[in-house]
């Protein structure tokens, strides 16, 4: 009796009792919470049915993801009956994918017991799902677990597998990278808290490191890449030992999940948080002259009414940039071939890193420049108040260190084109700048001269001492514009604490 | 009754001698076959172990067979009751003590030829392929740059790269182990290779792929809740292939962005 | 003895087994398990109107009714509640500051409040929070505006951009300037303009905007400036006086959004102004100090 007792109360103590682990959800941004209730629970409702939960996730056709499945039409439309085979049309790649995921040598094709899911795009069934038990390519017929009625007109839209991608890159963004950068993607994972820098919160769908031009998002070879290499420097490991598939579903899933954040952010910081955050209606309805609690009430109902349309125009945009990041022309390519490295090519590199980086990255690249000390503006701050802490921030609002040069750790890639993309492209996300407007050339003379300096020899800080003298010496002999210009100087730091 | 425990002590060594038998050739004690000389002759050491144990264990459960069936073969009769035993205490000693002793003895060759420095292959120690630096949670590696020595600093032209490393088969190669943060292992299972990574230490470490082919780096010790995740390849090439691969690494590393053809100026340098 | 043995024995074990079954949590798809069940819907990129949505009976979606016909306009000044008022220079002429040959050789003004002599606030933005309803764009060639860094400090301080409008971006110094316009609907821009670059960088905009973006430099960290892009012309920048205009308004009530960089919310949240056909319609808009609560 005594062991039975205890045996019941040990019971509950396990994973399915009191102490099973939190649900994974899709959290809101502050923004959001910040807002009128009413507001805030119309946001949350129109995520959801954008975006579902991690549990049951929505495959928003707007936005330029591929969620996986075959997609295909329907060829015939048979007016009246029951049917239990459909005549449909593959695009011939889509087709490919469907043969290799499941047709045998003989070319037969063969389905898990369940059979696959085909889901209506359109027409009178639009939404639903069947299942699907068979394929015959010769007659190009799927054969259909129940029948359907009303047959769908020719030409339907349906996708078989839907979201078959976004479920597996769920899978392994929940294995690999959910316990930093969290179950929504923002960078709030369990271990993120142990983690300096932070890990990437994606709901702004900006990310640092990209190949694509300053003013594109990034490009999914930026995001491959960066999942396979790692980040040196920072927490973030290679997965490159994740397969091709592997590493697509991913990345589709991380496009997905940072489209979802921006959305949401996109909306409530131009269409909600001016008007409709808690303090707002508090002013609104406080303030001489205010508003009437009925005129309060009546503009919520009728922002909550245009929420879809919301939804929909800014999801346009998005869609636009993001799709566009992976078109061919937003992808930086030097006007030049890299520059040779050479004495005087980094001697050129080094008086322009003097005249633009070393606010920022310091004379002698330690990452030690004045900016580092400055106390800056807060942009998010309404009040327009400094940061608490000296330095650069990022537009997360965490402070950026910039690059010690000297380190020779590139986070984005060491090769020279990652450093030109750098350059060129600048770093959107953090307060690095785009030097498009510099000479290619003169951007190659810097990159060769930033690769150098983990190792500058006494030759080379002799040979930039002494371009240094001669650049003092010109500017004396020439005396400065009318505006009584000296470009800055770069001498005073250069050669006087040298680590040996 | 009495057949019965007699025949449990005679039944388990007779799994264990078709256990020892078929074992080297099921593969069940190792990860897979041994993918190099010194690998296979750490396998001997470990079978010679084995099958020195098996000995003894046979020999004790025949005793155990052995004496059950006599001590029950007569119901009345007294047990000799050996306790504080002599002669027997100073055997079962010195018989072991023997034993350990020629085993300690034979496994020094290949212990010195493993992991004492001045034992090392003098070709793989003079050019060390690569450093290999462990960091929660992942390899990375860094090449000299080909017809250059690896030096312990890093040097303008190195090649890096991550988690996978590349060595040429069938020669040994030595390698620069260290790590950026705490304490790992670098385990190939394959190559019978485990050597600790410790933080501020640079451990020459040599091991030989005999047959070109992939396999797997694991870190064999708990650094971490990414711990499972720390999981790179090893790629032996032939000596050919090895190097067109460095060069091809070399490549990539100096991509300057401009498409090959647009390149064509720069091509030759 | 083997029975006393399983009866303690027994609860200890069903313990280890619980423990084992809470550590290994429940193996039935807990929390974010990354093999629990997921359901995938999909939804259609086109969005599904329903006639008894909110937005479908109201007409005003942005407040504007029209009514009448015919433009009017809409002019005033925004003044300061306690007239003049003037605030030392940013930057003293001088100062210690990063290219101080250049940036300070003159004094750099405060422009977070400019009031004139006679309490004129200039720089005060008074725009339409969207086009008026049936308002269609005339097919004009816009002029690029001009944008200038000089001195290190924006030159103008606020403008109005139209969306699709180029901006050309100039620096009139011999020291590097950067312009980061923190626009919200578009990507945003930071630029590197040259020293002496009368050329400059063009770029456009093709979202309007809610509020006017920030602009700054990120290499001389107090310059600032303020452009709001505005997919119509009735968005406009208060004059040195404070006073502004904004003719062709269609007839009817307007909302209108006054906003100052200094004050964290808007002045005028919804201002009523009701625009009669061919008249003007004139105010005086008066603020004190307690608005601008970022000096």
């Amino acid at each position: 009796m005594r062991h039975l007792a205890v045996l019941l109360l040990t019971l509950p103590l396990a994973g399915c009792g009191a102490f099973s682990p939190p649900e994974a959800e899709f959290v809101l941004r502050a923004q959001t919470e910040e807002l009128d209730s009413k507001v805030r629970t119309a946001v949350a409702k129109e995520m959801d049915e954008t975006f579902g939960t991690p549990h049951a996730l929505v495959a928003w056709l707007k936005l330029p993801v591929d969620y996986g499945g075959y997609a295909g039409v329907t060829r015939t439309s048979k007016l009246a009956g029951k049917i239990k085979s459909l005549s449909v049309r593959f695009e011939d790649d889509q087709l490919a994918k469907f043969t290799e995921a499941f047709a045998d040598k003989s070319g037969n094709y063969s389905f898990p017991d369940a059979g696959l899911q085909l889901t209506w795009l359109s027409g009178p069934l639009s939404g639903t799902a069947i299942p699907v038990i068979g394929y015959n390519p010769e007659k190009r017929e799927l054969a259909l677990d129940e029948a359907i009625e009303p047959h769908p007109p020719a030409d339907t839209p349906f996708v078989l597998q839907a979201g078959e991608t976004l479920k597996y890159g769920r899978r392994l963004y929940m294995t690999h990278c959910m316990h930093c950068h969290g179950a929504s993607g923002d960078g709030a994972g369990p271990t993120a808290k142990y983690l300096n820098p932070l890990p990437r919160d994606y709901r702004l769908g900006q990310f640092k490191f990209k190949s694509t031009r300053t003013d594109q998002k990034t490009s999914r070879e930026d995001l491959k890449r960066i999942i396979l290499n790692g980040i040196p420097g920072t927490y973030m490991p290679s997965f490159l030992l994740l397969k091709e598939d592997e590493s697509h579903a991913i990345v589709e899933y991380i496009r997905w999940l940072g489209m979802r954040g921006e959305l949401e952010n996109s909306v409530v910081i131009n269409e909600l948080r001016l008007d409709f955050s808690k303090d707002a209606i508090k002013q609104r309805s406080s303030e001489e002259g205010s508003e009437t609690s009925d005129e309060i009430n009546e503009s919520v109902s009728e922002v909550i009414g245009q929420l879809p349309e919301f939804f929909d125009s800014y999801g346009d945009d998005m869609a636009e940039l993001w799709a566009a990041a992976d078109e061919e022309d937003s992808l930086i390519v030097p006007a030049v071939a890299r520059i040779e490295d050479s004495l005087e090519s980094r001697v050129r590199g080094r008086r322009f890193f003097l005249e633009k980086c070393a606010t920022c990255h310091g004379h002698t690249g330690r990452g030690d420049g004045q900016m580092t000390i400055d106390f800056q503006k807060n942009t998010e701050d309404p009040a327009g108040g400094l940061y608490p802490i000296p330095g650069l921030h990022d537009i997360w609002g965490h402070q950026v260190k910039p690059r010690n040069l000297m380190q020779g750790v590139f986070r984005g890639g060491r090769r020279p084109i990652d450093l030109y993309y750098r350059l060129y492209g600048g770093i959107t996300a953090s307060k690095m700048p785009a030097f498009n407007t510099a000479e290619p050339e003169l951007l190659w003379d810097t990159v060769n001269y930033v690769l150098h300096i983990p190792y500058e020899t006494p030759a080379d800080k002799a040979a930039y001492k002494t371009e240094d003298d001669k650049y003092e010496a010109e500017l004396k002999a020439a005396p400065p514009t009318a505006e009584g210009a000296t470009p800055p100087t770069g001498e005073a730091t250069t050669t006087g604490n040298e680590t040996p | 009754m009495r057949l019965f425990w007699v025949g449990f002590f005679i039944f388990w060594p007779a799994v264990a001698v078709i256990a020892c038998y078929i074992a080297p050739g099921m593969n069940w004690w190792f990860p897979g076959e041994a993918g190099s000389p010194i690998g296979r002759q750490i396998d001997d050491l470990f079978y010679m172990i084995l099958w020195i144990v098996t000995a003894v264990f046979i020999a004790v459960q025949a005793v155990m067979g052995y004496v059950l069936w006599r001590a029950s073969a007569t119901d009345n009769k007294r047990a000799f009751f050996s306790h504080g035993n002599h002669h027997l205490e100073v055997i079962w000693t010195i018989v072991p003590a023997g034993i350990l002793l020629f085993i300690a003895l034979y496994q020094m060759d290949v212990w010195a030829h493993y992991r004492i420095q001045s034992q090392y292959p003098t070709e793989a120690a003079k050019a060390p392929i690569a450093e290999v630096t462990a960091r929660q949670f992942e390899w990375r590696i860094r090449y000299p740059q080909p017809d250059t020595k690896l030096e312990i600093k890093p040097q303008k032209h190195d090649l890096y790269a991550v988690n996978e490393l590349f060595v040429p088969a069938g020669r040994p190669v030595m390698i620069y182990l260290r790590t950026e943060d705490v304490q790992h292992s670098f385990f190939i299972p394959r190559l019978r290779i485990k050597q600790d990574a410790v933080p501020g230490q640079v451990i020459p470490v040599w091991f030989e792929a005999t047959k070109p082919g992939e396999y797997e780096l694991l870190c064999a010790e708990l650094c971490g809740w990414g711990h499972y995740k720390m999981k790179a390849r090893v790629i032996a090439l032939p000596e050919e292939e090895y190097y067109a691969m460095i060069e091809k690494l070399e490549q990539a590393q100096s991509f300057d962005g401009v498409p090959a053809e647009a390149d064509d100026s720069n091509a030759d340098e | 003895m083997s029975n006393r043995l399983l009866v303690t024995s027994l609860p200890l074990c069903a313990l280890a087994v619980c423990l084992c079954v809470w550590m290994s949590g429940c193996d039935q798809g807990i929390g974010g398990g990354a093999y629990s069940d997921v359901s995938v819907k999909v939804r259609s990129a086109t969005l599904e109107t329903t006639a008894d949505d909110g937005a479908g009976t109201s007409t005003t979606t942005t407040d504007q009714t029209a009514t009448g016909s015919g433009p009017g306009t809409f002019s005033g000044r925004v003044v300061f509640d306690t007239g003049a008022i003037s605030f030392p220079p940013l930057i003293a002429q001088g100062q210690d500051v990063k290219d101080k040959q250049v940036c300070s050789a003159e004094a750099v003004p405060n422009e977070k409040l400019v009031v004139d002599s006679s309490g004129g606030i200039a720089n005060v933005f008074i725009f339409l929070d969207a086009a008026p309803k049936g308002y269609k764009p005339e097919k004009e060639e816009l002029e690029p505006i001009l944008f200038d860094q000089k001195n290190c400090y924006f030159r103008p301080h606020a403008l109005v951009l139209r969306a699709g409008q180029p901006i050309r971006i100039i620096n009139s110094d011999p020291v590097a300037h950067n312009a980061n316009i923190q626009v919200k609907r578009s990507q945003g821009f930071s630029q590197t303009v040259n020293s002496s670059d009368t050329t400059g960088v063009v770029t456009s905009f093709a979202k309007s905007e809610k509020l006017p973006a920030r602009v700054t430099c990120e290499f001389h960290n107090w310059m600032e400036a303020h452009i709001l892009v505005a997919d119509h012309p009735f968005a406009v920048v208060t004059a040195a006086d404070g006073s502004f205009e904004i003719p062709n308004l269609p007839s009817g009530t307007h909302t209108f959004r006054v906003w100052h960089e200094a004050a964290s919310d808007p002045l005028e949240r919804g201002l009523k102004v009701t625009v009669k056909p061919g008249e003007s319609t004139t105010m005086e808009l008066k603020y004190g100090r307690a608005k601008f609560s970022k000096l």
